[in-house]
């Protein structure tokens, strides 16, 4: 087996880090995404001028 | 590992803490990044001219006003081509300019004023027109005229102002009335200078803890820059798939045209930046792999 260069994996770290806040944006847009999506079409509905 | 080096490591039990605070240095830096491009787009007056007066946003805008006139046309009986030539290119820009003016002025003070509006002289125009006058007395043509000249200021209007009057009027007004809006504003204003602050003492805790190590407080710092730098490119795609534009393309042509320009500058600052941070974090992390390396 290939010994692993130290610090091989140091890389990662950004990933781990951004981790948090991709998890709870990526379960915020499938949980809400959809309702989020509506609501605005409905607003721009409203709000804009025909 | 020699005895020096593992002596001059700091304790194991720092690296949770400090991971940690890179965990919240990355979410700070997101959100300073993300605070400081929104409040750009809502007050940056050069910025909304320079999509208000994009040449595809004013093509749309004349597209719909020649065929609101040619309705107006319709019902009145006149040839809709000269009354559309007499609303010329450049007012409808200087329009433009004025809303903007008026929308980034409300930004600025708080205090709403009346938004602009537009008037043209169709008189010259309209008297010539023999299908607009067949049939008008002589007393009514004046009046006439100007209900022609009222319903094409109007139409102008509402090309370039595109939100309804009820929301400016209403809506608007009742939020002024109730909430002391230069107060939020300037509070809003300060929060990405609060966000970078709060960054820099982050970084600061980090690179102290790490003091003893200070490669490993480049790579918390560095995984942090590049984590926020991915965060921003993941809000990019998630907007993205929340299809806005296709939404107000239903409701209006021509703001459809604005939002797509000011989308497509909004989200080149956006990854000019990220990028710039990955860069940034790439190279701080480079330097400490390298130089963590050779103590192993």
């Amino acid at each position: 087996m290939m010994k692993r260069k130290p610090g091989s994996l140091m890389w990662l770290t950004p990933i781990l880090l951004a981790l948090p806040v991709a998890a709870a944006l990526g379960f915020a847009a499938i949980r809400f995404g959809a309702e989020l999506q509506n609501l605005i079409q409905v607003a721009i509905k409203l709000a804009v001028t025909k | 590992m020699s005895k020096k080096t593992k002596k001059n490591l700091p304790a194991k039990g720092w690296n949770v803490p400090a991971a940690i605070l890179a965990v919240l240095l990355t979410m700070a830096l997101w959100a300073t990044q993300l605070g400081a491009v929104s409040l750009w787009a809502v007050s940056s007056q050069r910025l909304h001219e320079r999509v208000a007066l994009s040449q595809e946003s004013i093509d749309r805008q004349m597209t719909r006003i020649a065929a609101e006139i040619s309705a107006i046309g319709e019902t009145h009986h006149f040839d809709p081509s000269p009354v559309t030539a007499a609303v010329t290119r450049e007012s409808v820009e200087a329009l433009n300019r004025q809303t903007v003016a008026w929308w980034t002025g409300f930004g600025a003070t708080g205090e709403l004023q009346e938004p602009p509006v537009y008037h043209t002289d169709l008189k010259d125009v309209l008297v010539k027109d023999q299908g607009f006058m067949q049939g008008l007395e002589e007393t009514t043509v004046n009046s006439t005229v100007e209900q022609v000249e009222a319903r094409v200021d109007e139409a102008v209007r509402k090309s370039v102002v595109m939100v309804r009057d009820e929301l400016i009027q209403g809506g608007l007004q009742r939020v002024t009335d109730r909430v002391d809006i230069p107060k939020v504003l300037e509070i809003i204003r300060k929060l990405p200078g609060l966000g970078a602050a709060a960054s820099l003492l982050l970084a600061g805790l980090i690179a102290l803890m790490m003091s003893r190590k200070i490669q490993l407080a480049g790579l918390y710092i560095g995984g942090a820059l590049s984590g926020c730098g991915l965060l921003v490119l993941l809000t990019l795609g998630l907007l993205k798939a929340l299809r806005l534009e296709a939404s107000i393309g239903e409701a209006s042509a021509a703001l459809q045209a604005q939002y797509h320009h000011l989308a497509r500058i909004l989200t080149m600052e956006s990854i000019g930046l990220a990028t710039l941070m990955m860069i940034v974090g790439g190279l701080l992390m480079a330097w400490a792999v390298k130089t963590l390396r050779k103590y192993a």
